[in-house]
């Protein structure tokens, strides 16, 4: 039988469903269950229940026919479904082994070796968004100020645990934070980037479906099966986190090299494809001199030279010069 | 696309309401009979106030057995303060607590159905429960109190009207359930609590104002979020028709209990309405226009309006006062029923 693998998140459902012809499609019900809004009507149970017939009704297929998998943040067991097997989600990515993956949403930031979790953002606050999201987990904002402070709630939850994310491997966000759809498309990579606190080159990658949960859930199940996440992963780039003024000499095996100098407290992105290695010289007096390789991503090869780490989309200025970096970077390529 | 389903008002025809005296006493229903709101289910004597001093007071005479106290009358000091009854009635010692309390006089209390329906079991000299029909409004925020009481409902839309209404219903809001238009704002709450109000239901409220009612234990519950949002027209008109209703406002469960004749025009099993309970159970649809769905976008956020047309990862709104549609974002509305 075809496997139908769920990820049930904060606010939203990501489903890797299999095609006729073996290969996986990616998808996502941006709603959650709110208690506020559905305990009247029905319980989590019954409400993914439907959403999973919903989805299979939409891709002309009964869910009866799938085998089915599930993993997220929910009270399990859900007896109205015939699941075949069911995983937890830190099972799922102590597993992974190509990348370092870091799962984050509005109540939960997931590594492999720690969890900070259920900070819940209640209505017991001022905000009216953040009061707004405790009913309605799903929404998205339009509104400038609401993302610095949703994002920023993120950023002083990890800082405050003192998780510091380094690692010697690609670093992959996932979660429902990254699966959800921003009115700009430039907030999930500031928030990337103020997630690292250590001075280091990260290479970065963002999951965004949840597909690294979903692909280990279904290798899980059947380790014959191979997902191709390539569609639903993208290969952001490298971070090169240098406090400070710095210089910086590049060159690939076709030209000549290119030098410039960056100046501190600014955020610069230099275009570059993950198709071919670059070799990269960096001086900075924080982190020394460096040479070695390097591979870009949409974003190419980004420096950040702040010297005070705040939340990047809180300071306008740099902000703006970020998104236009950004915006020329995916040009270049 | 599809979109979860909201259904402000369910018709709930299961439910059971207890009904109980405060002190034993006399039960005038069985089981079986069929129940009218103003029917008088039972009656029993007893104290409407009682308060209890703490361990430092002293009486004004030493007492273990109940004592008969005129009001004005010297109960005893707590420290140099001198205390006195408030009212006529007595002053006894509780053994458990170790302290002394004064309960006013008790007078009769007569428990009233307050709602229609069948009486399923009786506890004898205590509570009455009665199987009955209710209309449940979803309160998607709300503390997590208990009360019943009659439904005062406040005019909408302004503020101003709130507050003048409340001074206005000084006299008789006690213990009341009221809906107090749109928006619940911090003053207006604060207001509500000193006037002893059990509950108040808005379309909105401050959040500040919804801490403060949690900490001050009164039922606050609100129909559409936080920020100044409209009550849905519908809800509105709902409670227009029912006010001055006994009604149960559930916090723990998120709902506000309308009992409901179980007439024929309210909850008569029609051929119609048997379809409506079944399809009723549907939690998500696919999303097509001419539905009506509730806006989470500022500025509409809360606002409902008609699909207009669907998109890829968008809807195109209609709004009674907007020219035009106005394109909202997948995920920020849900379909309304």
């Amino acid at each position: 039988m075809p496997v139908l693998a769920a990820y049930i998140g904060y606010s939203g459902v990501s489903v890797a469903i299999e095609k006729q012809d073996g290969t996986f499609d990616f998808q996502r019900f941006p709603y959650s269950y709110s208690r506020e809004l559905f305990s009247s009507v029905c319980d989590e149970n019954y409400f993914y229940a439907e959403v999973l017939e919903g989805i299979a009704k939409e891709n002309k297929v009964k869910l009866a026919d799938f085998d089915l998998l599930m993993t997220g943040f929910i009270s399990f067991p859900l007896p109205d479904l015939n699941i075949k097997l069911m995983a937890d989600v830190r099972d799922l990515l102590s597993k992974q082994e190509e990348n370092f993956p870091v799962l984050i949403d509005e109540v939960t930031v997931l590594t492999k070796d720690t969890m900070l979790s259920q900070v819940p953002i209640d209505f017991l606050t001022n905000n009216e968004y953040f009061a707004n999201i405790s009913i309605y987990p799903q929404l998205i904002t339009r509104d400038y100020n609401d993302q610095v402070s949703l994002d920023g709630l993120i950023i002083d939850k990890v800082k405050k645990a003192g998780i510091k994310l380094t690692s010697n491997k690609p670093v992959l966000f996932t979660g429902d934070r990254f699966a959800r759809r921003d009115f700009e498309p430039v907030f999930k990579y500031s928030l990337a980037l103020d997630l690292f606190d250590s001075p280091g080159y990260y290479y970065v990658k963002i999951d965004r479906n949840n597909a690294t949960l979903l692909s280990q859930l279904i290798k899980e199940y059947n380790p014959n099966i191979n997902v191709d996440t390539s569609q639903v992963i993208e290969e952001v780039g490298t971070f090169a986190i240098v406090p400070g003024d710095t210089e910086v000499l590049l060159s690939t095996a076709l030209d000549t090299g290119q030098f410039f100098e960056i100046e501190k407290n600014s955020v610069f992105s230099v275009p570059l494809d993950n198709s071919i290695t670059t070799k990269l010289s960096v001086k900075n007096k924080s982190i020394g001199n460096l040479v070695g390789g390097v591979v870009g991503g949409t974003l190419g090869l980004l420096f950040d030279t702040r010297l005070e780490r705040n939340q990047l989309i809180s300071d306008i200025k740099i902000m703006n010069t970020f998104m236009r970096e950004i915006e020329e970077a995916v040009k270049g390529i | 696309m599809l979109a979860p389903i909201i259904r402000k008002i369910i018709q709930n025809k299961t439910v059971m309401v207890e009904r109980y005296l405060p002190s034993k006493g006399n039960l005038f229903v069985q089981k079986g009979d069929r129940l009218e709101p103003f029917q008088k289910l039972g009656d029993c004597m007893h104290s409407p106030s009682s308060v209890y001093f703490p361990k430092e007071f002293e009486p004004v005479k030493f007492l273990r057995e109940k004592v008969y106290f005129q009001k004005g009358n010297l109960l005893g000091k707590l420290g140099a303060k001198k205390i006195t009854a408030e009212e006529n009635g007595y002053m006894s010692f509780d053994d458990a607590s170790g302290e002394y309390f004064f309960e006013d006089m008790p007078v009769k209390f007569t428990l009233l159905s307050g709602l229609w329906g069948e009486v399923s079991d009786i506890v004898p000299e205590s509570s009455v429960l009665i199987k009955t029909t209710v209309a449940e409004v979803d309160l998607v925020a709300c503390t997590p109190n208990f009360s019943f009481g009659e439904l005062v409902v406040f005019p909408n839309p302004t503020e101003i009207l709130e507050k003048f209404y409340l001074e206005s219903f000084v006299k008789s809001t006690e213990g009341k359930i009221v809906y107090v238009g749109h928006y619940a704002d911090l003053d207006t709450i604060k207001k509500a609590h000193d006037l002893k109000i059990s509950a108040i239901v808005a379309g909105s409220a401050d959040p500040v104002g919804f801490s403060y009612a949690k900490s001050a234990n009164i039922g606050l519950g609100v129909l559409s979020g936080f920020g100044k949002l409209e009550t849905p027209d519908f809800v509105y008109k709902l409670f227009n028709s029912v006010a001055y209703r006994h009604v149960f406002f559930h916090g723990d469960l998120g709902v506000l209990r309308i009992p409901m004749s179980g007439t024929e025009e309210e909850t008569a099993p029609s051929k119609k309405k048997k379809t409506a309970l079944k399809v009723m159970r549907k939690v998500i649809k696919k999303v097509m226009r001419g539905q009506k769905v509730q806006v989470l976008q500022k500025p509409h956020f809360g606002k409902i309006g008609i699909i207009d047309r669907v998109s890829v990862s968008s809807i195109f709104v209609r709004f009674d006062n907007e020219l035009g549609p106005v394109e909202i974002d997948l995920p920020n509305f849900f379909i309304i029923e």
